[in-house]
């Protein structure tokens, strides 16, 4: 079966994949078909369809963690990642900061122990005549720094490590 | 357009017996068909699970898009070649949806022999890159090969159109803009290498996929280098260092979802022609072909029954009714595509053979793709036709194929003989697709006759010499003669020798032709043109 | 009548002083923390000043640049809404000082209505019933004794609190000291105050408040009362207009001491006066907050009245704009509180961003907010979001107005109390009108979300994969005649 979408609602894992698109459209929720009829777009994020000839009217949003739904008066969360996203995440060690090329350091702004966000710049670097801003690749806490001021390093030197998140 | 008016009584014995024989047959295609494409060794299967990879099947089946249909391409290439051959050549080839594209799959199936390339995988990876040439489809390549078998090189290596005419097939899709996309779950050996290399966009797995030059057994012997699949050429070698490769992936299911974004991402190719009439399905039963095709491949049966069962509606406007009978001609639609089509109801004679090159004509006049529907034993013989001109009617017959310009496709519904092959657009004269039924039978001339003919020759052969003629010698030289060619001639044979692109269940006739057409109209026509007819 | 007014506060309050301000043609000024400055209160306002502090919280709480923000724009008044420094005696008195009238009560009234215990005993002076109580006077050992003369369970208060914080109740005499004693360290923590007192705990209490206008002279009026029983930790959570099954002669007499007790200490300006109504009609003073609270809008439905209006009338000519003689309750008012957290996670406070915010439209309902679609909820402030307000004819068809109301109210991206409050809504016990502080405690399994079936499932699933555009795509955008063929194999 080609791929399906994966999603969690109610802490159960969910199946969804498409039967046919034509005459009718039918999908499948872990199996079981369903006839959908209908779809029209009413606004931005909200929308209408005939499920088994009942018609539904919802409300759907999106961020990188989850849908959100409101229908039928009753609001939904189900934690979906897309299939790529699903397994780059599980993978991306960002507990590590390494430099990206050889270069020496210019400024540190941060130190063990301080709480950084997303995007804080802790290491300014200089390399080919260019500053660059080194930032942190999520929020957390800093563990280690091994750049000093005016120090030199080569392309993949670790610079600052992360406290690993529980 | 008026409907075919079938002459056909589904309750008559003959249809009955008929339909037994021939459903009987397409069960059989089935079952062979269902083991070339499953039946594995369970330590292989095994194997695959241990590294953690998917069955091909299991790939090509996450790759397509849901609720689309997915076209397989000469499923037993290979399965009568004794030692020489493998199930399906080794790798699944054939026409899918991915992402709202049609394209072209070629995957190496690691089930069997690590993947590694027999002379057929090769010749049906070579005729799949054709394909896609002459279409103009985009390919997308999943790559898990060990690479040629060494063994048979002579006959994977050194010709025109073996290994190297994979690459060059690539290569020239390239520079024709059509796109290619390799999926690296596996290795990709030596030649195998150039298969990512030469695509477009490439997506390798981390831990499993790996493309070098030399493998690390031979690395070691040529210059004693010891070193891992992975560091020689793996997924963040080819993706960070080299950029032999465009995107990691750690899973083979993360390959494919990225795989199936890049071609999200393609442009879509117009159609050539965009006509397309509402579809109708056969107004006749498709299941009735079983009983239409007879039990003897020396029995004949009425063309236009099987056309009624093809084409939409069963609606046919023929063509020059009742002139050259014995080929029918004439407009019809499949799947809302219109198509000329042309079918033999017996030999081919001088009007027959006219008629058929003015309608063909007529196709190219008005940018319409021709469908050849054959069941022949050749043109007619004797003195009577040889002065009228036969020879060079079919000739007048075969320029017209030849320089069609609209896409052409061919089913071998039953015999294919001798020169009625080749005046019915056989494998030689470029149809996009050819397939053939699981009745049909391929050779120089018929088995009975050719056995005949190998006996009087020994006959004669015998009384120059002044030897005994012995009723022994002669039954031997017919029985052999007989056997050696029934078994060539099968279709089984010649699809194993990919001598067409599949053998087709006849019920799955309309589908298949359906999603041919709509591939064959993602290129251009050629130049219009025809060389000298003889008049 | 004023010509500026600056609001000393944010979210849903800051927008509604600025809504009427702006209906009377008052120059509006709003102050914000960096964190807020792409707020709708800060958006709507004809002025708004930074303010700069480590927190956003210490900014809204910043007596001194808050009131350099009012002289720098010449505001004639300041509205300190709800909450931050609203009951903060010594803010008031530098706004007065300062030369800018404060939209609320005299600053000794703020101090001895801030004071739980100082307040209960002005009360008690006055003929105000109060509940048993003692008071802790240094000496824990004689508090733990004189306590336990009023009996079981006891409710222990912070004096300096309020807002729920440092109460906890006690139910037998094992765990009175050691509960006292972490009474006291989080009335310390808290308020930097640490006396506490006990009151007797009344079983199955109602909350009811009456709303007053002073004009400082000694003359007010009340504008009836206001429900507030369904509480959760003593947050509320749904109020009503007026009390269901309160006989007329009942509410004359809260409504009266009410008016007694703002009498007697010469309020100025809008008040609330807190009772504990007993199951036995017995009432008893609990607290006045010197304020304009969150759930006044009931009270503006059912009394047709605009609050802040007369806030600001009061204030700019010390004359309270209605008698008491033509106030009259119409009809039936219910809010619900609406809040960023996990109904089913303890009601942890939820975080993230307003994706879809749509409110009623079909229904008429009443929205008051201080949020808007896109903006970041974040744990520096309150979890609520917003207040639905509905009124109708009866309480039987409010309760039917504001089911819908709330079925039509949509909030994604970040959780919400909005189904739970649904769920309260349709309950039959709260239809019934049996309502006490311990409700939602008591029909805590009731209230709980039903299991999801197999429709509702696969329903949300659906809509889940439809909403997504690739998955559209496979849907509704495969090709012909691939898509009429479906999924065929030549096998």
């Amino acid at each position: 079966m080609s791929q399906s979408y994966k999603f969690h609602l109610d802490g159960k894992k969910h199946e969804v994949s498409i039967i046919k698109c034509h005459p009718e459209l039918t999908i499948a929720i872990d199996g079981i078909s369903f006839a959908v009829k209908d779809f029209t777009r009413i606004a931005e994020n909200y929308f209408s369809m005939l499920v088994n000839g009942q018609l539904k009217k919802i409300w759907w949003a999106q961020d990188e963690e989850a849908i959100y739904l409101r229908c039928d008066g009753r609001t939904y969360t189900l934690p979906y990642l897309d299939h790529i996203s699903a397994t780059q995440k599980a993978t991306t060690n960002e507990d590590i900061i390494k430099a990206t090329m050889p270069g020496i350091v210019v400024s540190v702004n941060c130190q063990p122990g301080s709480t950084v966000m997303f995007g804080d710049v802790l290491i300014v670097i200089e390399s080919m005549k260019m500053q660059i801003n080194i930032t942190a690749p999520r929020d957390g806490e800093v563990e280690s720094i091994h750049a000093e001021i005016n120090s030199a390093f080569e392309k993949n030197t670790e610079l600052i490590g992360l406290k690993a998140q529980q | 357009m008026s409907r075919i008016k079938s002459k056909i009584h589904t309750e008559s014995s003959e249809f009955k017996s008929n339909y037994n024989y021939n459903k009987g047959l397409a069960d059989e295609l089935k079952q062979r068909q269902h083991d070339a494409r499953h039946e594995r060794p369970q330590k292989d299967i095994d194997r695959l699970a241990g590294h953690g990879k998917l069955m091909p099947r299991q790939r090509l089946d996450k790759l397509l898009d849901p609720g689309t249909p997915f076209l397989e391409f000469s499923t037993l290439a290979g399965s009568r070649a004794g030692d020489a051959g493998s199930p399906s050549a080794s790798c699944i080839t054939g026409i899918g949806i991915v992402s709202g594209q049609e394209v072209i799959i070629i995957g190496n199936d690691n089930s069997i022999k690590g993947g590694a390339w027999y002379p057929l995988t090769v010749k049906k990876i070579v005729r799949a890159l054709d394909i896609a040439i002459e279409n103009r489809l985009p390919v997308v390549h999943l790559c898990d090969s060990a690479g040629g078998f060494l063994p048979l090189q002579s006959e994977i290596f050194p010709d025109r159109y073996m290994a190297g005419r994979m690459f060059r097939n690539q290569s020239t899709l390239s520079k024709m803009n059509v796109k290619q996309l390799a999926l690296v779950f596996g290795h990709c050996t030596a030649g195998g290498a150039y298969v990512p290399a030469l695509s477009d966009y490439s997506v390798i797995v981390r831990g499993t996929g790996a493309v070098f030059l030399a493998g690390p057994p031979l690395v070691k012997a040529a210059t004693g280098e010891i070193v891992t699949a992975d560091e020689l050429g793996g997924c963040d070698l080819h993706t960070q260092v080299s950029g032999v490769c465009d995107y990691p992936a750690d899973t083979e299911e993360e390959a494919i979802a990225i795989g199936r974004e890049i071609v999200h991402q393609w442009e879509k190719t117009t159609k050539w022609l965009a006509r397309r009439d509402t579809v109708e399905a056969p107004y006749y039963d498709p299941d009735d072909l079983y009983g239409i095709l007879p039990t003897d491949i020396k029995k004949s049966f009425d063309m236009k029954e099987v056309i009624a069962r093809i084409v939409d509606g069963s609606r046919f406007h023929e063509y020059q009714p009742v002139y050259g009978t014995t080929m029918i001609c004439g407009f019809a639609n499949i799947w809302g595509y219109k198509v000329g089509i042309l079918g033999n109801n017996g030999v081919i004679f001088n009007d027959s053979a006219l008629k058929a090159a003015h309608f063909i004509e007529l196709c190219n006049q008005n940018n319409t793709p021709i469908l050849f529907l054959q069941n022949v034993t050749g043109f007619m013989v004797g003195k009577e036709y040889e002065a009228k001109g036969i020879s060079k009617d079919g000739a007048k017959l075969i320029q017209a194929i030849v320089g069609s310009h609209v896409p052409k496709f061919t089913l071998m519904c039953h015999g294919s003989f001798g020169a009625g092959n080749y005046g019915m657009c056989g494998r030689a004269y470029d149809p996009r697709f050819i397939f053939s039924w699981p009745n049909h039978q391929i050779g120089i001339m018929g088995g009975e006759q050719a056995a005949r003919t190998l006996v009087d020759v020994k006959k004669r052969q015998l009384e120059r010499t002044g030897e005994k003629v012995e009723q022994k010698t002669l039954d031997k030289v017919y029985e052999e003669t007989l056997e050696a060619f029934k078994d060539q001639m099968s279709a089984y044979y010649a699809t194993s020798e990919l001598w067409d692109d599949g053998i087709i269940n006849p019920i799955d006739t309309r589908n298949s032709l359906g999603i041919a057409i709509s591939a064959s109209l993602n290129a251009q026509p050629g130049e219009p043109g025809y060389g000298i007819f003889r008049f | 009548m004023f010509k500026s007014i600056l609001i000393a506060n944010r979210g849903e309050i800051a927008c509604r002083v600025i809504r009427t301000a702006k209906s009377l043609g008052i120059q509006t000024i709003a102050v914000y923390h960096h964190a807020d400055r792409k707020a709708p209160h800060v958006k709507s306002a004809d002025i708004a000043i930074q303010l700069f502090a480590d927190t956003p919280t210490a900014a809204y709480l910043d007596s001194k640049q808050i009131i350099k923000a009012a002289q720098s724009s010449s505001a004639e008044c300041l509205h300190p809404g709800y909450g931050f420094l609203s009951e903060n005696a010594s803010f008031a008195e530098a706004v007065e000082a300062a030369g800018i009238v404060f939209i609320g009560p005299q600053p000794d009234v703020i101090k001895l209505m801030g004071d739980k215990i100082l307040s209960r005993d002005f009360a008690e002076k006055n003929g105000i019933p109060v509940a048993p109580s003692v008071t802790q006077n240094g000496d824990l050992k004689s508090f733990v004794k004189e306590a336990q003369k009023i009996g079981f369970p006891l409710l222990i208060k912070a004096a300096a609190g309020g807002g729920g914080k440092g109460m906890s109740i006690v139910h037998d005499v094992n765990s009175l000291e050691e509960q006292a004693k972490t009474a006291m360290g989080e009335a310390e923590r808290y308020f930097a105050d640490n006396r506490i007192y006990a009151e007797l705990y009344i079983e199955k209490p109602r909350h009811i408040e009456v709303q007053v206008l002073g004009d400082g002279k000694g003359n007010v009026i009340h504008l009836y009362e206001r429900e507030c029983s369904i509480q959760r930790r003593f947050q509320k959570v749904i109020e009503e207009s007026p009390a269901p099954s309160l006989s007329p002669q009942l509410r004359d007499s809260i409504c009266a001491a009410a008016v007694n007790l703002s009498k007697k200490a010469k309020y100025l300006n809008a008040g609330t006066v807190e009772f504990i109504l007993s199951p036995n009609d017995d009432f008893y003073f609990l607290e006045m907050n010197t304020r304009l609270q969150v759930e006044h809008p009931i009270t503006e439905l059912v009394c047709s009245v605009d609050l802040v209006e007369a806030q600001l009338i009061v204030a700019s000519k010390q004359q309270i704009p209605w008698l008491q003689k033509s106030i009259k309750q119409s009809g039936h008012a219910i809010e619900c509180r609406i809040c960023c957290e996990e109904p089913e996670n303890d009601f942890r406070p939820a975080t993230g961003v307003i994706k879809v915010l749509a409110t009623p439209s079909a229904i008429d309902a009443r929205f008051d907010s201080g949020v808007e679609q896109g903006q970041v909820i974040s744990p520096a402030f309150d979890s609520m979001v917003g207040k639905l307000i509905c009124h109708a004819e009866d309480r039987t068809l409010t309760i039917e107005k504001i089911t819908k109301a709330l079925d039509e109210l949509v909030l994604l991206g970040v959780s919400s109390n909005i189904d739970y409050l649904g769920r309260i809504i349709r309950s039959t016990k709260f239809a019934e009108g049996n309502i006490h502080t311990g409700f939602l405690t008591d029909n805590e399994e009731e209230l709980k979300p039903t299991n999801l079936v197999q429709d509702e499932i696969a329903c949300a699933l659906l809509a889940a994969s439809l909403g997504l555009d690739d998955f559209r795509s496979l849907a509704f955008d495969a090709p012909e005649p691939h898509a009429s063929i479906g999924e065929w194999r030549n096998l």
